[in-house]
């Protein structure tokens, strides 16, 4: 069994691979899982494998022909940088953390296999009060959803929330949680078996990288041909100031709102907001540039009037 | 040959004197919520355009990726610990252009090494001694966030007593994660005796802007050591990045402070320092101090350490007086 985790960095979906991959290792079967190692970046996209078999796994590498699929962070779908559908074929499973439902996601995705879906966020809220969590959340239901039992799952949090030093409460308020998403996502049909389950040979085409999978026309997909130039023509035209038109803005999971009847035009935003992503208008009130503003918050938490509200962001 | 050195800058006295026009833009690819781009951005606003950034390899290598850059100045990429040695380079090439009339002399060109904690208390530590002795014109902005965060927090010399890393694990033979104390660099560099000395903190903006204005009259090495408050190795949700930097002041943690000709300033002086668990709790690098049971050796020696940082820098301050 292939499965690939897609989040954003500091969701914990390399943890919930691990969680995924203890949770089998303790069902007695044999575990590889590894993170995309890439500079740890909050909010980028990140993406984790486990690989589970009944004897020894030869494969190796990204896995780029998924059984199943786990999506932390619906932002994430339309994001070229991600692309968690890449690979996907009529037998995949996608499990999507959303408040929207399956049917809808599956029109709008052209997504040929199926399609499970739930609010694990608002989940993972009612049960720690923050959104650390959807490690377990998430890692649970995918051993759930690859037919791992509740007992081997549980005993996959508990191995790697053991490496996390959570007080007695909220390592308690873990393991509900984790009972939760387990009865969530038990309810679903489980992800067949793949063809090649032993996986036991490297069967993938070995793609190297995950691009080499998507497939043409994918949603948020533009392939530019890069042109070979001589490095005396080529390194001179580097631009400066540029990034803005890289638009950070999709790795926002909260948008700060102003509320300006609230705001005193103290300039504490503009001056703290790490990125500059906030400039000041005639008036010197805030104007958030919501391209490139990551939402980190900083400016909802140091505002002193507390003029900015917070929105869930949807795309 | 320089530029003749400018009169001293009139310190500012609050946030709206701070420059309004960006030096470094945003959307770069480093963490939402990042100290050491807070910093450096303030900085740059007293920099100005006619800058070289000497980037050093580490977290802000994200800053600048081809074909993307976020500063309004120029930019060199070097091994994590070459970049003092390359701002000798860039410095005289800039002189020998001035000298023979192909760069206008009123340009003032700076150049401005950005390396972070990894290379500068690690790799960089013969290099950056080499220039800072050879009384090289340059500024040194050092974003400590107190790991090699880049690569996936791992302990660096200046990774703080107690506090956990991908390399220092706590475990039952190291129940405090790292064991060893912070290197003292404000020490070491102070030995060299720089033109100009400071540590600054991003949530502390007036004071980092003086304090870049200060040396900005100055010829010769001007370092900076700012702190870096890092939600990704340090554990803490973004939102409160400047929270923790402030609290790292208010609890005497982190001093912000000045050397000019050898004496030393404290430029904010915490009358009444917070119990240092105040900074520490809200940081996941520290859980193990306070869950599963409070680890109250390593809480008293970390806030003894600050006590006797303070009751010494007072002692040291009347002496002077």
């Amino acid at each position: 069994m292939r499965v690939r985790f897609h989040g954003r960095g500091g969701q914990g979906m390399k943890t919930a691979s691990r969680i995924l991959g203890s949770a089998a290792f303790h069902a007695g079967l044999v575990v590889q899982d590894s993170p995309v190692y890439g500079a740890e970046r909050r909010g980028a996209p990140v993406a984790a494998f486990t690989r589970i078999a009944k004897a020894a796994i030869r494969e190796r590498g990204l896995i780029a022909a998924p059984d199943l699929i786990v999506v932390a962070d619906e932002t994430l779908l339309f994001e070229p940088t991600a692309m968690p559908l890449a690979g996907c074929s009529a037998r995949t499973v996608v499990l999507i953390n959303t408040a929207t439902d399956a049917a809808a996601l599956q029109e709008r995705l052209a997504h040929l296999g199926r399609i499970e879906s739930a609010d694990f966020t608002s989940l993972v809220f009612s049960i720690t009060h923050t959104l650390v969590g959807l490690s377990t959340a998430l890692g649970v239901a995918a051993a759930a959803l690859v037919g791992l039992s509740l007992e081997e799952s549980l005993a996959g949090v508990a191995e790697e929330l053991a490496h996390a030093t959570l007080s007695r409460a909220a390592y308690e308020a873990n393991e509900r949680l984790a009972q939760e998403a387990y009865a969530l996502a038990d309810a679903w049909r489980a992800v067949p078996e793949p063809l090649d389950a032993s996986l036991a040979l490297a069967a993938e085409a070995a793609p190297t990288a995950l691009l080499a999978a998507a497939p043409a026309g994918a949603p948020g997909t533009q392939l530019v041909e890069l042109r070979f130039e001589p490095p005396a023509r080529a390194t001179p035209t580097i631009c400066v100031a540029n990034t803005p038109e890289r638009s950070t803005g999709s790795w926002r999971q909260f948008r700060p709102l102003l509320q300006r009847d609230l705001c005193n035009a103290c300039w504490t935003c503009f001056v703290l907001c790490p990125e500059g992503a906030i400039a000041l208008d005639e008036h010197e009130f805030p104007l958030i540039d919501y391209e490139v503003c990551k939402g980190c918050l900083v400016c909802v938490h140091e505002c002193p009037t507390h003029a900015f509200a917070t929105e869930k962001e949807v795309r | 040959m320089s530029a003749p050195v400018t009169a001293e800058v009139a310190a500012i006295k609050n946030l709206k004197q701070i420059a309004r026009e960006e030096f470094i833009l945003p959307g770069t690819a480093v963490c939402g919520g990042c100290g050491g781009l807070e910093g450096l951005r303030l900085a740059a606003k007293v920099l100005g355009s006619k800058t070289v950034y000497i980037n050093a390899a580490g977290c802000f290598t994200l800053l600048a990726v081809y074909p993307y850059s976020p500063f309004k100045g120029s930019w060199l990429y070097t091994t994590m610990g070459g970049a003092a040695a390359a701002a000798q380079g860039v410095r005289d090439a800039l002189d020998v252009l001035m000298a023979r009339g192909k760069l206008p002399v009123e340009d003032d060109v700076q150049v401005v090494v950005v390396a972070g904690d990894g290379s500068t208390y690690d790799m960089a530590m013969a290099a950056n001694s080499g220039a800072i002795f050879r009384g090289l014109d340059f500024w040194y902005f050092c974003y400590d966030n107190e790991s090699y965060g880049n690569t996936g927090v791992q302990m660096s010399s200046a990774t703080p007593y107690g506090a956990r890393t991908t390399t220092t694990p706590v475990g039952s033979a190291a129940r405090a994660g790292t064991e060893h104390g912070k290197k003292d660099l404000f020490e070491i560099w102070r030995a060299h005796q720089p033109a100009y000395l400071a540590t600054v903190s991003p949530r502390y903006p007036v004071d980092l802007t003086n304090k870049f204005l200060k040396a900005k009259g100055l010829r010769g090495p001007k370092l900076f050591i700012a702190h870096a408050s890092c939600p990704t190795g340090w554990l803490f949700e973004p939102k409160r990045s400047a929270e923790v930097a402030k609290l790292a002041v208010q609890t005497g943690i982190f001093a912000l402070k000045e050397c000019v000709g050898g004496a030393v300033t404290h430029t904010h002086i915490p009358r009444r320092r917070k119990p240092v668990e105040e900074y520490l709790r809200g940081q996941g690098r520290y859980a193990h101090l306070f869950e599963p049971t409070r680890n109250d050796a390593a809480l008293r020696l970390i806030q003894e350490q600050v006590d006797r940082y303070w009751e010494a820098a007072a002692k040291a301050g009347a002496a002077s007086s």
